[in-house]
Formats: C-alpha cells, sequence, structure tokens
C-alpha cells in the first residue's frame, strides 16, 4: 500500500462491479486524464457513477446524500490521480474513498440528531416516512420498497462502523479481510461489528414481520 | 430441536459459516457438527433465511442523470471561479479586523502582521478538504456546507 491508495484483490469485487475495460485500457485512460484530456475523465466518471452511487446509497438509504458523496469521491479521484498508480483499480480505490466518506458523514449525523434530540423527537415523525419513494413503482412493487425502507430504518439503528461492515459483506459481497483493509480495522473487530450488525437486523426485521398482517 | 449435550456452537460461528469466513479448520469441524446437531442446522436454517428474505436496495441511474452528476463533478474539477477567491479574501480581511482590534493597542508593526499571517494561515487550512473530512464539530460541518454552495 503507497500513497493511501488501497491495495485490494480485484477477484474480491462482485461480477457486477466490474467495469467493462481492462486494466490496461483504464491505465490508458488515467493517462490521458493526466495529460488533461477532460473527456477521458468524464468517461471515467460515467463508467463508474452507477455503481459508486449505489454503492453510498445502499451505505446511506438516501438518494441525495449518496449523490454528493459519490460527487465528493470522484473529486478526490481526480486530485488523487496525479498520484494514482496501477496497483488497484479506480473502482477498488473508490470503494475505499466512499465507506470512509460514508462512515465520517453518519458519525457527524448521529452527532448534530445527539445535539438535537429534543428538537427531533418533537418534531419527528415516524422516519419510514423521511425516505423518499426512489420512483413510481408499479403495485407489487410497493411491498419491495416497504421492506427496503424498513431496512434503512433498522441499519440506523447500527452504529456507522456495524453499518458499513454489514453492507460491505452482505450486500456488496466483499470478503470480510478486504472490509478490513478498507476501513482500517482488525478482522476481529469486523467479525463482531457483523454479528452484532445482524443480530440487530434480524430482530428488528422479524418485529415489523410479526405485526405486519 | 433437539441440541447436542455438548453443543457450544455460538451464533457468530454460523454466521461466519454462512459468509464462508471461518478458518478451514473450523469450517471443518463445524461441518462436522452440524451433521450430529439437528437444532444447529435449524439455526443455520433460520439465519440463512432470514438473511436472504433482507431485499438489496437498488437505484437505477437514467442516461440524463448520469450526464447531469457527471457535469457537476467535472464543473467543480475546474479552478475555482472568482466569487470564491472575493468571500474568501473579504472573510480574512473581516477575521483580521476583528483580531486585530481585539489585539488593541498593537505592541508594534510586526505583531499585527503576525496576526494577519496567522488568520489567512488557518483559513488556508480550512480549505483543505482533507481536514475538513476529519473535523467532527458542527461547526465545521456548517463550514463545510457553505463551502459547498460557494464552490
Ligand atoms: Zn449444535
Amino acid at each position: 500500500m503507497s500513497n493511501g491508495v488501497a491495495v485490494i484483490e480485484t477477484n474480491g469485487l462482485p461480477e457486477e462491479w466490474e467495469v467493462n475495460t481492462s486494466a490496461a485500457e483504464e491505465a490508458a485512460l488515467l493517462e490521458r486524464i493526466r495529460q488533461g484530456n477532460t473527456a477521458a475523465f468524464d468517461k471515467l466518471v460515467r463508467d463508474h457513477l452507477p455503481r459508486v452511487v449505489n454503492l453510498a446509497y445502499r451505505l446511506l438509504g438516501d438518494r441525495n446524500e449518496a449523490e454528493d458523496i459519490a460527487q465528493e469521491a470522484f473529486l478526490r479521484l481526480h486530485r488523487s490521480l496525479p498520484n494514482f498508480r496501477g496497483e488497484c483499480l479506480v473502482m477498488t480505490w473508490l470503494y475505499r474513498v466512499v465507506s470512509r466518506l460514508v462512515v465520517d458523514h453518519l458519525r457527524r449525523e448521529r452527532l448534530r440528531r445527539r445535539l438535537f434530540f429534543f428538537r427531533r423527537d418533537e418534531e419527528d415523525p415516524d422516519p419510514v416516512d423521511t425516505f423518499a419513494d426512489t420512483a413510481p413503482s408499479p403495485r407489487d412493487q410497493l411491498l419491495a420498497r416497504e421492506t427496503e425502507k424498513r431496512l434503512f430504518v433498522a441499519l440506523g439503528k447500527l452504529s456507522a462502523r456495524q453499518r458499513a461492515v454489514f453492507v460491505l459483506r452482505h450486500q456488496e459481497g466483499l470478503p470480510l479481510r478486504e472490509i478490513g483493509d478498507l476501513l482500517g480495522l482488525r478482522e476481529g473487530t469486523i467479525k463482531a461489528h457483523l454479528h452484532r450488525a445482524v443480530q440487530v437486523l434480524r430482530k428488528d426485521l422479524n418485529d415489523w414481520q410479526e405485526d405486519t398482517p | 430441536m433437539k441440541r447436542q449435550p455438548d453443543c457450544t456452537i455460538k451464533e457468530e460461528s454460523l454466521l461466519l459459516f454462512h459468509y464462508r469466513e471461518l478458518a478451514p479448520k473450523e469450517r471443518l469441524a463445524l461441518t462436522e457438527h452440524l451433521r450430529q446437531c439437528p437444532a444447529c442446522r435449524q439455526r443455520l436454517a433460520e439465519l440463512k433465511n432470514s438473511l436472504a428474505s433482507l431485499p438489496r436496495p437498488t437505484l437505477e441511474l437514467s442516461a440524463a442523470e448520469v450526464g447531469w452528476l457527471s457535469a457537476r463533478i467535472a464543473a467543480r474539477t475546474r479552478p475555482a471561479p472568482r466569487p470564491r477567491f472575493w468571500l474568501w479574501s473579504g472573510a480574512v480581511a473581516t477575521a483580521a479586523l476583528v483580531v486585530s482590534l481585539a489585539a488593541w493597542p498593537p505592541t508594534g508593526p510586526d505583531s499585527r502582521l503576525g496576526v494577519m499571517g496567522r488568520t489567512s494561515g488557518e483559513i488556508g487550512m480550512v480549505e483543505d478538504p482533507e481536514l475538513l473530512q476529519n473535523m467532527d464539530l458542527l461547526q465545521n460541518l456548517d463550514l463545510l456546507q457553505e463551502l459547498k454552495q460557494v464552490g
């Protein structure tokens, strides 16, 4: 590892995350960007944007925040390009930056909420209502949407790290060892976070299913 | 469901078994145990069931949304526009004025220069996004939002 760039085995990435460019093509694209080719950077962004926004969305549960985090990640990538070496894929680098940005963001949000909890208690409706529907859904998708919202509410009961570990392992399919590298945590800590996260989610979603007619 | 009398399998082991995160030796031992312990087989089945029932939220980004977002990113990679500079230099000037008034009476021309130098240095630091990322105080969060609007 050097220059703060994550080195992660690429076979740890879920298949759908593999961009349809080879490592050689990516290196050529990066070289064009370094030479000041703005169209090349635009291509890089467009290739990775949907995946990056989705990763941030799964970690955060909020589309607008996910888009903000994605933008910030690409700006950091742009700034880091002079030092970017062929040690890892751009996507791997983005995984790392997005995960860390999200953990920082969630922690700041938690602090903010703790400081203003009086006002929130008075004003806040059911937290499920605060998740906007992402798109008009057909009737048969309503239940799926509802389950998704419940998942985000349950995820909100976890610490930022527990949440990140769960999403990266369960939804993104990253091995725990790589999640440890990504978040700078020891494997034992990662395992404990995953276990706690699954306990909370199972309990929460079981309670909800029992309450739903 | 009857549990083996000597069953000491923890839930975390079953979870790690499910995610294929146990070391080969432990995995083998647990596989052997599962063969003999119906209670653990049941526990594992329930765990798998509830994990499988969790959704995987996915956003569909239209071509227009990808275009809009990437255009925004491209715009933000260009050098900062002038208004941002004027705002910051205004902030430096105001801060310097406030600080130097507070430090009145001055002990000499050098001391005032020192205040100026320090103030602009601090503002320069705050502009560094890496530092912003690491600051947890709420006031900095608000500053971050201001920066975002300006930039
Ligand atoms: Zn057992």
